[in-house]
């Protein structure tokens, strides 16, 4: 935290180093977030671009005693349903890109087995709405409390608690069926 | 508490996210439900090795792509001021109205007066508009009629003295 109050500071003197290095720790889980949001590579990295952008806008704004994590999460949670909702309506074809994401991976980065488990969650994922998959991720996959993910999506503990009642439910009734199916199928 | 409750219960029970008064409500019903004990054990294990396969699985960010993000969010903007992308709808939009308003100035700045003539006639039109339109002045309740006339005579000294008048009121000098 204090690292991170540090790297703030000097950001704000106008260090574009410092900025790189506030959000470095954060990196992964960002481009995670987006990624299962999405499930397509370039539609992560815009919504990623976008989040970075408004997070180096509004960072003036940001209150020191808070949680820079949480207070990154939200933006890029909101940036990413933003974008969901611009796909919809402009009828992308980010779904039918998703398949083939994860084979666009390079080979060096992952292994056969890799590329399958991603398969099998990526094809869990699918059968959420955008509002359970992201609760889903940001409790499960980025490890916030039930309370912190509702402020984060400014909501309520009950809608969290909801919504990811409804995701772990739908997870685990597609789970094994997905899981099968993979591990039955020819190899890719 | 009876299995169906347990069974809507079971998603935030298996992940730690009940409150602990339900909590303890369910452990209740474990002790005596060997089903539903097999289903949370199940159910706990599923999500254990999704949140595993989450955990493991990291899309790479790969440096250079990274480094781009960086410098475009950092690097083309001032802290705290109002940001657009270049380019965007925003600026072709304010563009468009600047130019509109420079080519406004200038024909205002530019275009020739209209002669003595032309004001002339002008006048002459709207002055023939105000009347054939039912105007507010005296005169233009008839419309041929532009100058009035006043005589004033002094019943003692048989004085005589006559005015005329232009359609606003103004006494018209030139005329005797």
């Amino acid at each position: 935290m204090t690292d991170e109050k540090h790297w703030v500071a000097r950001t704000l003197a106008g260090d574009g180093e410092a900025f790189e290095r506030l959000l470095g720790p954060h990196r992964q889980g960002m481009m995670n977030l987006a990624f299962r949001m999405t499930g397509n590579r370039a539609a992560a990295e815009e919504i990623c671009q976008e989040a970075m952008i408004k997070v180096f806008k509004y960072l003036p704004r940001f209150q020191a005693g808070r949680n820079f994590r949480s207070w990154l999460f939200k933006i890029t949670a909101n940036t990413a349903f933003d974008f969901l909702r611009r796909a919809q309506r402009e009828k992308s074809i980010i779904s039918a890109q998703r398949e083939t994401a994860e084979l666009s991976m390079p080979s060096a980065e992952k292994s056969h087995l890799d590329r399958e488990i991603a398969r099998r969650v990526q094809a869990c994922l699918d059968y959420l709405t955008p509002k359970e998959r992201m609760v889903f991720l940001l409790r499960d996959m980025e490890g916030f409390s039930v309370k912190e993910t509702a402020a984060l999506l400014r909501t309520s503990s009950m809608a969290v608690r909801t919504h990811l009642s409804r995701a772990r439910g739908k997870i685990r009734m597609r789970y094994p069926s997905v899981r099968a199916a993979l591990d039955g199928g020819p190899p890719r | 508490m009876n299995c169906r409750k347990f069974v809507r219960w079971l998603p935030l029970y298996a992940g730690g996210d009940l409150s602990p008064r339900r909590s303890f409500r369910v452990e209740g019903h474990l002790r005596r439900c060997e089903s539903c004990r097999q289903e949370a054990a199940a159910f706990r294990e599923g999500l254990e090795e999704i949140r595993r396969e989450l955990h493991s699985l990291s899309h790479v960010w790969r440096e250079p792509a990274w480094r781009r993000a960086v410098i475009r969010a950092a690097g083309s903007r001032r802290l705290g001021t109002g940001t657009r992308r270049a380019g965007s709808l925003r600026d072709v939009w304010a563009y468009a109205l600047l130019a509109l308003l420079a080519v406004g100035l200038s024909y205002l700045v530019l275009a020739p007066l209209p002669e003595g003539d032309a004001l002339r006639a002008a006048f002459a039109a709207s002055t023939r508009d105000g009347a054939a339109s039912g105007g507010h002045s005296l005169a233009s309740a008839s419309r041929d009629q532009d100058i009035v006339s006043m005589t004033l005579i002094s019943s003692e000294t048989g004085l005589k003295v006559q005015w005329f008048l232009n359609r606003n009121f103004k006494l018209q000098e030139d005329i005797e």
